[in-house]
């Protein structure tokens, strides 16, 4: 897995991608999405996803984080995305996704390309 | 100017703040956002609400809020969403109208709820309790809402003046909260640390440097306060509820906007697949190079129009249907000039269209249960409220005591809410040539607040702020005054109170107030208050919606 933005990844086919929503002064009222293929959730506190990259070179994962503020949330509560996966060397690297705030959108896509030989 | 000013919560706000802060809030939308578009080619007629919205979001997004601009912020998905709304604009426009015409909707009413609900809020404990001088409240309120993020957005300390006295408040989750991170795992895990506050007031001598006040020596009483019950949204029963809720739809949802975006996956640009056009990076990279210096606001306002011509110029006037069915291997040719060309067959258009009308009733559906998710949470906060307080009080010309409070808080209906208090107070050393001993009195309290209606004075609309009256009585048994000439024991205050917003965040509180006798005099007589509030809350979300509102019409 390679970072090019906070919402713009390199993967490759096989590799095992994990998205962890961590939620500041606001509950666990977001989730996660993917296609195609679909996310498995493994945990709740925080809510943690999984998936594995299955497309072909050129194609991309389309994820969705979609969130949910209560009236009462304070106006600096935000959800921070964490993107997981492998590097080069095959050693598990995390990286800091999109942050999303009760005046951003409500819902934050996140790209993971599966690159052309050289690169797009 | 900067949002940030406006969320400073009650604490020096000054008159220079207030007027400039009303002064932005008349100015036109145009003329504080401006325009720097550096593309020629505006997008085709006028873009629709849906890209607009957009373009300003993603823009907002790689501008910042702490002054470093990010171009890689519309990199991968948010390039994604822009590309996958310019090419249905282009081959589904009918279905992109209506789209629009439905997100401007909810975006309008979410907006105007929010606004209403902080206005009409009349929760707050604002200034001293009860007892302290220049405080109009006869009873105090249990709740103490914002505290805790408050508290960690100022550095784990909030404060709050009412002119005449200082008070400083903080809770030990706030510490906690600071070193690990206010997230839902950690509130959790410290909800027994949620319900703990402590606050400290000060007389004010000195009224222009507040915090200048905050000495032992000008103490007038500190306090710590339990609450038994969390009623925010962040409370567990919350969490449960909002599973059952939201959760479901909200998943669905998401899982219709990937599924959404993956048709890009079938949509060719003459350059690889629609999924991995990066374009708008680069523009937007040069865009902030060409910029530097250019205010925060300015760079917005410049950015979306930036974006929106590019995509107009790469994505929407460039896409075709064509015929023939695609599949990934078919590589369409670019046009005479290298510009993308972007191509897709029936099947995918149909595909697009399919996925605007299922997400637009997904959309629908999550408003719903997120409506729904909010009448459960007003219910929890009709639920009574209680809670214990140890209040320290250092008097100048009475020895220090001890206060312990029991505080409840009833809603009998949506408008009407009932407080009560019950408590007693200590001398750590009672002077037995005063006539004192350990316990100095037992103080009972009852209030019945009514909200009258919106107030007539406030002349925004979306302003719901409330004017409102209370009826209190108190009664203290203050054992030290037994038997003494020229004293009473039972000391009885029937208090009533009135207060009416008169500007946007400002209300004008007025209590009157009938006492049998007082602590140190035998006869009765009557005391008014009155005085200015703040509530910068109330007016950060006015301007706000002003904004917002002046965005979208």
């Amino acid at each position: 897995m390679k970072q090019l933005g906070r919402s713009l990844y390199h993967v490759k086919v096989g590799e095992t991608v994990t998205v962890t929503i961590v939620a500041f002064g606001i509950g666990n009222t977001a989730v996660f999405a993917v296609s195609p293929g679909r996310a498995n959730q493994v945990s709740d506190h925080p809510r943690l996803y999984q998936f594995d990259v299955s497309v072909e070179p050129g194609q991309a994962h389309f994820g969705v984080v979609k969130c949910d503020f209560a009236s009462d949330t304070a106006p600096d509560a935000h959800f921070q995305v964490l993107v997981s996966g492998l590097d080069d060397g095959e050693n598990q690297v995390t990286f800091q996704g999109p942050h999303i705030s009760k005046e951003d959108p409500a819902e934050a896509p996140i790209s993971f390309q599966n690159p052309l030989a050289g690169g797009l | 100017m900067r949002e940030e000013v406006y969320r400073r919560k009650r604490s020096r706000i000054g008159p220079k703040h207030f007027l400039l802060g009303m002064i932005m809030a008349s100015l036109p939308a145009a003329a504080q956002q401006g325009t720097l578009t550096a593309c020629s080619n505006p997008y085709p007629r006028t873009a629709p609400y849906v890209l607009q919205k957009k373009a300003e979001q993603y823009a907002k997004k790689v501008v910042g809020k702490d002054g470093k601009s990010d171009p890689t912020e519309i990199r991968g998905g948010p390039t994604g969403d822009l590309v996958f709304w310019a090419i249905a604009d282009a081959v589904a426009p009918d279905q992109v109208k209506r789209a629009s015409e439905r997100f401007k909707k909810i975006d309008l009413l979410l907006l105007q709820t929010q606004t209403e609900a902080e206005t009409k809020s009349t929760d707050k404990q604002t200034g001293a309790g009860a007892k302290a001088q220049g405080s109009t409240s006869a009873v105090e309120k249990p709740d103490f809402p914002k505290l805790l993020s408050l508290a960690i957005e100022n550095g784990t300390i909030q404060q709050e003046s009412n002119g005449s006295t200082l008070t400083l408040s903080s809770s030990p989750y706030a510490f906690v909260a600071a070193r690990q991170g206010d997230t839902a795992e950690v509130y959790r895990d410290n909800h027994d640390l949620t319900n703990i506050g402590a606050s400290a007031t000060f007389n004010i001598t000195n009224a222009d440097v507040p915090l200048a006040n905050a000495t032992r020596r000008q103490l007038a009483e500190w306090s710590v306060k339990y609450r038994f019950f969390d009623r925010s949204s962040r409370s567990q029963e919350f969490q449960n509820k909002w599973n059952q809720t939201v959760l479901p739809i909200l998943v669905k949802a998401a899982q219709s906007s990937a599924d959404q975006l993956a048709i890009l996956n079938d949509i060719h640009t003459g350059k690889g697949l629609a999924a991995a056009y990066d374009g708008l990076f680069g523009y937007v990279r040069d865009y902030l190079g060409i910029h530097q210096g250019t205010s925060a606001d300015l760079l917005v306002a410049g950015l979306k129009e930036e974006i929106l011509c590019r995509l107009g110029a790469d994505i929407h006037d460039a896409t075709e249907v064509v015929e023939a069915a695609l599949s990934p291997g078919d590589v369409a040719s670019p046009g005479n000039s290298g510009a993308l060309k972007v191509t897709l067959d029936k099947n995918t258009r149909q595909k697009i269209q399919m996925s605007i009308v299922t997400s637009l009733d997904l959309d629908t559906q999550v408003e719903q249960a997120h409506s729904a998710a909010e009448d459960i949470l007003k219910a929890m906060q009709q639920k009574p409220l209680l809670t214990f307080v140890y209040t320290n009080v250092r008097g100048t010309t009475t020895p220090s005591y001890s206060v312990t409070k029991f505080l409840l808080e009833k809603n009998t209906s949506a408008n009407r809410k009932l407080v009560f208090n019950a408590g007693a107070s200590f001398y750590g050393n009672p002077d037995r040539t005063k006539n004192e001993q350990t316990v100095r009195d037992y103080a009972a309290a009852l209030s019945w607040e009514a909200q009258l209606g919106r107030s007539p004075l406030v002349l925004n609309d979306v302003d719901q702020g409330q004017v409102t009256l209370s009826f209190a009585g108190r009664y203290q048994r203050l054992l030290e005054n037994r038997h003494q000439a020229g004293k009473k024991a039972d000391l009885a205050v029937v208090q009533v109170k009135f207060e009416i917003p008169v500007f946007s965040g400002v209300s004008f509180p007025i209590s009157v107030s009938y006492a049998t006798a007082s602590e140190l005099l035998k006869e009765d007589h009557v005391h008014a208050n009155f005085g200015f509030s703040f509530d910068t809350d109330k007016l950060y979300q006015l301007l706000a919606f002003k904004k917002k509102q002046d965005a979208l019409q």
